[in-house]
């Protein structure tokens, strides 16, 4: 019974951590928080493991660390502050280029497909590659240096991709488009947008990690 | 209040203080603050992980993850060359600072009671 009652106070206090951790990752891009998420954790759960040794049972001990440690969305701000003051896409360069591979790729696929379809005539071709990167990494660097949440940060770059091809592909092709050709025209560049979007920070994340794991070792 | 506005104007020196005897972590940092000034010093320890990243970005402290023996994975500071420099700068001014500050409150010595 004791077993089990202690089980759950563990249990709690480390929900209690990870709330707090998505607290503060609301506030840092992907590549900081992978960097700094072990960290606090880590002083958390060393601060909670004092109180206990004092006699206070984990929750209370972490509820006591937590008011130590201070508020997560002001430590988050502050260390994205001290971040935000040097050139940190430099160190994230792996996102952005595969952000930018991911975009060129799934642009020049949704301009054949739209082509396919029949929407229009003309494929970009190496034009749309090559806008499709660079656009990539525009919008990679948006999502790795915005403090938006994930969701958000991809309808952003959607929002970058739609209106601007749309004016590309309209002026490559004579000009008008009906208001369908239009729609879905918009729609297929703003998927491309997401999938740039989603591939920037699923290769930020999966960056962060594999820098602490080599550190570690 | 003031203290602790005090504090965060200063807690990069006192980070750099703290290196300068041994490499730390994050948590380790906090308490040697809290032992050497016999908890005096009362700051919410979230504000060491900004000073240490702008510390590093400024080249003064290093980091590298160490495995304990027993424990989870901790991310050790040190202090550089350039650290230790920066830091005997840091403490010339705030001797000065106190001088300057010690003369006003304690009066001007050039003036002689009548």
């Amino acid at each position: 019974m004791s077993n089990r009652h202690d089980e759950a106070e563990r249990g709690c206090a480390e929900g209690m951590v990870l709330g707090y951790l998505e607290v503060v990752g609301t506030t840092l891009n992907p590549v900081e928080f992978a960097e700094r998420r072990d960290e606090l954790a880590g002083h958390l759960f060393e601060l909670a493991a004092a109180h206990e040794e004092l006699g206070m049972q984990p929750t209370e001990a972490m509820r006591a660390a937590i008011a130590k440690l201070g508020a997560p969305r002001l430590i988050g701000e502050a260390i994205s502050g001290a971040k935000a003051r040097q050139i940190h896409l430099g160190s994230a360069w792996r996102p952005v280029l595969i952000g930018s591979l991911t975009s060129a790729l799934s642009m020049c696929l949704a301009d054949q497909v739209l082509v396919g379809l029949g929407y229009y005539r003309h494929a970009g071709g190496w034009a749309t590659a090559l806008l499709g990167a660079s656009l990539g990494l525009l919008g990679s660097a948006i999502v790795l240096r915005a403090r938006l949440r994930p969701w958000l940060q991809a309808a952003l770059v959607a929002l970058l991709y739609g209106p601007v091809l749309l004016q590309v592909i309209s002026s490559l092709n004579d000009g008008r488009l009906s208001p369908f050709v239009w729609l879905g025209t918009c729609l297929a560049f703003s998927l491309a947008g997401v999938a740039t979007a989603v591939a920037a920070m699923l290769s930020a994340r999966c960056a962060g990690l594999q820098a602490r794991t080599a550190q570690q070792a | 209040m003031q203290e602790r506005e005090l504090l965060k104007g200063n807690i990069q020196t006192l980070i750099l203080a703290i290196l300068e005897e041994e490499p730390l972590h994050g948590y380790g940092i906090a308490r040697a603050i809290e032992r050497r000034s016999k908890a005096a010093l009362s700051f919410r320890e979230g504000s060491i992980y900004p000073a240490l990243k702008a510390l590093e970005r400024e080249g003064l402290i290093a980091s590298n993850w160490e495995t304990p023996a027993i424990g989870p994975a901790r991310k050790v500071y040190r202090l550089l060359r350039k650290g230790g420099g920066e830091l005997e700068r840091r403490k010339l001014r705030w001797r000065e600072l106190v001088d300057s500050i010690d003369l006003v409150l304690g009066g001007n010595p050039d003036v002689q009671p009548t």
